[in-house]
């Protein structure tokens, strides 16, 4: 079942932008929240997370809403097409998953956002969303850590 | 039984003796870390089987449910292998009804909680996982026609479906209903022939009846939900407590044993929730016994190619259609088997999807090293996250497991209807 409970997520506009090399480790862990935004690796993206449920939940579907801007133009979200998610657990892994999730997510566009369907943890911890995006920019990935699940 | 106590106690003591820091973390009181982690496993002691929503549905389901008019020969029923005084296992590796099985036959107590039914999910309902086993030629090797026409033979059976289901279809017309046939017959056998050579809607009509009796089924296997163990009640009063006494239901082994089980011995990755299991599918890199049993793989492609599936005709509103459009490939999940429930685990015996280990010991030890041998399909790397565990340890997580046995079902429900 897919859990209908979106909540916008408060710390969405977050005007302080750490350094890349930061954001893209992407926050949070098991306990913490879901990150509000990250760059991509190289920088020439920024993933923000616009809509999740408080807190994730286990064992059940459930979908983010994103919102894709290419830094040399922040104010033009990339289309869906040119995002692909899969997410895992690196489980103390530096890079590479342990696992990934046994549900395949699907990318749609929704009231503007980038919606990210058929999200899945079976597991608790921390969950890492691993975001390629081709764009006019060039290929990049963001990664965010993503909680499993509440307290 | 009483030799592998004193085996455990004798171990036990000598472990005392070089006790470890970690060991001694095991009698201390339990952090809240640790309890938090408890009540996710536990139930509420007084949590009662529910009553059934259509009590007169249950009790058909349990009659066909102990009727060996289901086989294709008459001599077995659902209840040869799932024995309801050996929590409704049959105590074998591997069933023997019509043919020998492949694969061991789990307990249904708390079945209905599961989201995938099999080892491999290849149901994704309770009701639909009743074809999958009347036509498996190794267990109730019957066809859909045969038993239609059993049902429509006999006049107690007839009665039983006509009075929630309405009118069986005019299986008395042979032309239109042969005696035998099924989609899954050998290709080009008679079965196959006579089933192709039907109308669309007299098959449909068959596969109906089917659904049918697998809804009747799962109304009476939706009553078997029991929990109620010594754990829960231990739990109820770590709930109060950080530092609850032991007692004989409880003892301080299976206290030391629930503490590693939440916490250094990672268990709770997988077997979480108040069913001891997440419901997901695991590699656990088993040398492979059978290389044509490749897990969910084969689940998934049996699941999605099945009409009694959730998006299938047959689906009933309860059925869950939606998360079909998110499975993941079948070869990313080669040679991965569910993850069982260990609610009544001491009384399950033998272990594993294949019941390839005799006893509790042999399977928690099975995670202590990577077993050597050929592996289908990639094992998962989250196992390395347990760790090497004494034989102190390993006694400890057995008593543990040996504390999660169900309060007994009402006798109403487990015993067999009279004829
Ligand atoms: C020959 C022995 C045998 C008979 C007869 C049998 N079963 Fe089973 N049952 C099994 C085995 C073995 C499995 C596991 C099958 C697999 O994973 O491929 C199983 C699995 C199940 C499951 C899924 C349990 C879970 O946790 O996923 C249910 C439900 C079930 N059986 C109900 C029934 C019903 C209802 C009948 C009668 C219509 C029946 N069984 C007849 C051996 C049997
Ligand atoms: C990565 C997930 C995972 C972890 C971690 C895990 N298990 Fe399991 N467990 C499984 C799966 C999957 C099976 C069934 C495997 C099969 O049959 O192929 C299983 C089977 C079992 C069984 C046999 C149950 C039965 O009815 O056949 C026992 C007992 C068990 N595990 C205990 C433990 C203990 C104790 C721990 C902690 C030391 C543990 N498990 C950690 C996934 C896991």
């Amino acid at each position: 079942m897919i859990t209908a409970r979106y909540l916008p997520l408060v710390a969405l506009l977050s005007t302080m932008i750490g350094s890349p090399s930061v954001l893209a480790a992407g926050g949070g862990d098991a306990a913490g929240a879901v990150p509000a935004q990250v760059l991509s690796e190289q920088g020439l993206y920024r993933v923000e997370v616009r809509q999740a449920p408080e807190p994730l939940p286990k064992g059940e579907h459930f979908s983010l809403g994103l919102r894709v801007v290419s830094m040399d133009n922040p104010d033009t979200p990339l289309e869906a097409s040119a995002v692909t998610v899969e997410a895992g657990m690196r489980h103390g892994r530096d890079d590479g998953f342990a696992h990934g999730m046994q549900s395949e997510p699907v990318v749609s566009v929704r009231d503007g956002l980038i919606l990210v369907e058929g999200l899945y943890f079976h597991m608790g911890g921390a969950w890492t969303l691993q975001v390629t995006i081709d764009g006019d920019d060039g290929e990049d990935q963001a990664w965010l850590t993503l909680p499993c699940c509440g307290g | 039984m009483s030799r592998l106590c004193k085996g455990a106690a004798l171990v036990a003591a000598l472990a005392l003796a070089v006790s470890t820091p970690s060991q001694a973390a095991n009698e201390t009181a339990f952090t809240d870390a640790e309890r938090a982690a408890v009540r996710a496993l536990a139930v509420s002691p007084g949590h009662t089987p529910p009553e059934a929503s259509e009590p007169a549905l249950a009790d058909f389901g349990k009659r066909l449910f102990f009727d060996r008019r289901l086989s294709g020969d008459g001599r077995f029923s659902c209840a040869s292998c799932h024995q309801p005084d050996r929590a409704f296992t049959d105590g074998l590796a591997l069933p023997e009804a019509v043919g020998r099985g492949t694969r061991n036959t789990p307990t249904l107590i708390n079945v209905a909680d599961n989201p995938w039914f099999q080892w491999d999910g290849a149901a994704d309902s309770l009701w639909s996982q009743m074809l999958l086993v009347v036509e498996n030629p190794r267990e109730l090797a019957n066809d859909r026609l045969n038993l239609a026409h059993t049902l429509y033979r006999n006049g107690d059976l007839r009665a039983a479906y006509q009075r929630r289901f309405g009118p069986l279809p005019p299986l008395s017309d042979g032309e239109r209903f042969p005696a035998q046939g099924s989609p899954h017959a050998a290709p080009d056998s008679p079965g196959a022939l006579a089933w192709r050579r039907m109308t669309a809607a007299d098959r449909d009509a068959v596969n109906r009846v089917m659904a049918n009796l697998g809804v009747a089924l799962a109304a009476w296997q939706r009553r078997l939900i029991r929990y109620d163990a010594s754990f829960d009640r231990f739990a109820a009063a770590l709930a109060e407590d950080p530092d609850p006494p032991t007692n004989k239901a409880f003892p301080a082994a299976a206290r030391r044993g629930l503490k590693l089980f939440v916490g250094e011995a990672q268990c709770t990755l997988c077997h979480s929730g108040p069913d001891f299991s997440n419901q997901a599918f695991h590699n656990l890199g088993l040398p492979v016994a059978d290389h044509r049993d490749t897990g969910r793989e084969r689940g998934l492609r049996r699941l999605t190619a099945s009409p009694f599936n959730a998006a299938g005709p047959y689906a009933g509103g309860d059925d869950d259609a939606e998360r079909l459009r998110f499975l993941p490939p079948p070869e990313s999940l080669r040679g991965a088997f569910k993850t069982p429930s260990l609610r009544n685990v001491a009384r399950t015996a033998p272990y594993f999807h294949d019941g390839r280990f005799a006893t509790l010991e042999e399977a928690v030890r099975f995670y202590l090293a990577p077993p050597e041998g050929e592996t289908l399909g990639e094992r998962e790397a989250t196992l390395d996250l347990i760790p090497d565990l004494s034989d102190r340890q390993v006694a400890d997580l057995v008593a543990f497991l040996k504390t999660l046995d169900s309060a007994p079902l009402p006798e109403a429900v487990t015993t067999p209807p009279s004829p």
